[in-house]
């Protein structure tokens, strides 16, 4: 349905080719208010980690649009695109000419719409697994401090702890203030 | 244009303070929601329990078209501070006309969905700061 609006617009649309290797746009670039739209050849879709590296997050291929989030609302791109193919040939979609599809043909905008509202969706998912993670982080960084007592690091411990198990026996310990303050704990949760 | 204009004829809903249009994790109903009046905000549950206040919500604002669209479970809770407020409730045969033949209306949900969208990236952004962070007091540990 998409294609099929886009057909009317050809004339408007003006062609361009990319090598491998190329970027057509970067990361946290300002939005120069065009969109593309693939006819031949493949790309990725990259984002930094927090590391800092480029992770691809998606591949993209003919008949598939890019940058179309920039040219609705003027935020910086969201990701990096790179050419993967030996070329690719991509059309150039402006501002104008969005509007002008989207007019003639409402599919147009409900095709951007619900891809919009994937990557939403997505993004969602993502936040919820990464809090997850910073939850269960956060529980590892209690139980550490815990084991190694208030204030004292783990190497002090490990030092301080070799010695007292050869030398002394073992006997039931009593309920230590950080076991009660791990129980503790486990009741407010 | 105003987008009051298509929404005449949609059936509306009263709501009073308190009260919660969907909750996070309702299975999807296939409605969404366009605010005429009030205030509400949207929040989430973290892993711990505790509620995220994620944004606000007035006048001229949509809501639900997550869950509507993607079939998914409903992935925030929506609920009314404000003391009274008014709702037009979108249906998706509803939804699917105005998609078919209306731009403009297409045009105001893309641009809530893309601001949405923006929000929810830099909310990723700022996880993942937290995690380095934890990460690294862990390390020092």
């Amino acid at each position: 349905m998409a294609n099929e609006a886009l057909k009317q617009f050809l004339p408007y649309i003006h062609l361009e080719v990319f090598k491998i290797g190329e970027a057509i746009f970067v990361e946290g670039m300002p939005s120069n208010g065009v969109m593309y739209f693939i006819f031949q050849g493949t790309l990725t879709v990259s984002k930094k980690n927090p590391a800092g590296d480029d992770e691809v997050v998606r591949w993209l291929g003919p008949g598939e649009f890019f940058g179309e989030l920039a040219l609705i609302e003027p935020f910086p791109r969201a990701a990096t695109l790179t050419v993967v193919s030996e070329e690719v040939k991509l059309g150039k979609i402006d501002k104008e000419t969005f509007f002008a599809i989207g007019k003639k043909s409402p599919p147009f905008l409900s095709h951007i719409l619900k891809s919009a509202i994937f990557r939403l969706v997505e993004v969602e998912a993502r936040i919820s697994e990464k809090k997850e993670q910073l939850a269960n982080l956060k529980t590892e960084i209690v139980s550490v401090e815990n084991a190694s007592g208030s204030g004292s690091n783990m190497e002090e411990e490990e030092e301080a702890m070799e010695p007292l198990e050869t030398e002394e026996p073992f006997e039931e310990p009593e309920l230590s203030q950080e076991d009660k303050n791990t129980l503790q704990n486990k009741k407010e949760n | 244009m105003n987008i009051l204009d298509y929404m005449n004829n949609i059936s509306t809903q009263i709501f009073a303070r308190g009260e919660n249009i969907f909750k996070e994790g309702d299975p999807p109903d296939g409605t969404m929601y366009f605010i005429f009046q009030g205030l509400f905000a949207v929040t989430k549950k973290n892993p711990d329990g505790m509620v995220e206040v994620i944004t606000e919500l007035g006048p001229g604002d949509f809501f639900g078209e997550l869950a509507l669209l993607s079939r998914r479970p409903r992935s925030m809770t929506v609920t009314v501070i404000s003391s009274k407020a008014r709702t037009g409730i979108l249906r998706q045969e509803l939804l699917e006309k105005l998609a078919r033949v209306n731009a403009d209306f297409l045009y105001v949900l893309l641009r809530s969905t893309v601001q949405k969208l923006h929000r929810a990236e830099e909310r990723l952004l700022s996880v993942n700061e937290e995690i380095q962070e934890a990460e690294r007091v862990l390390r020092g540990k």
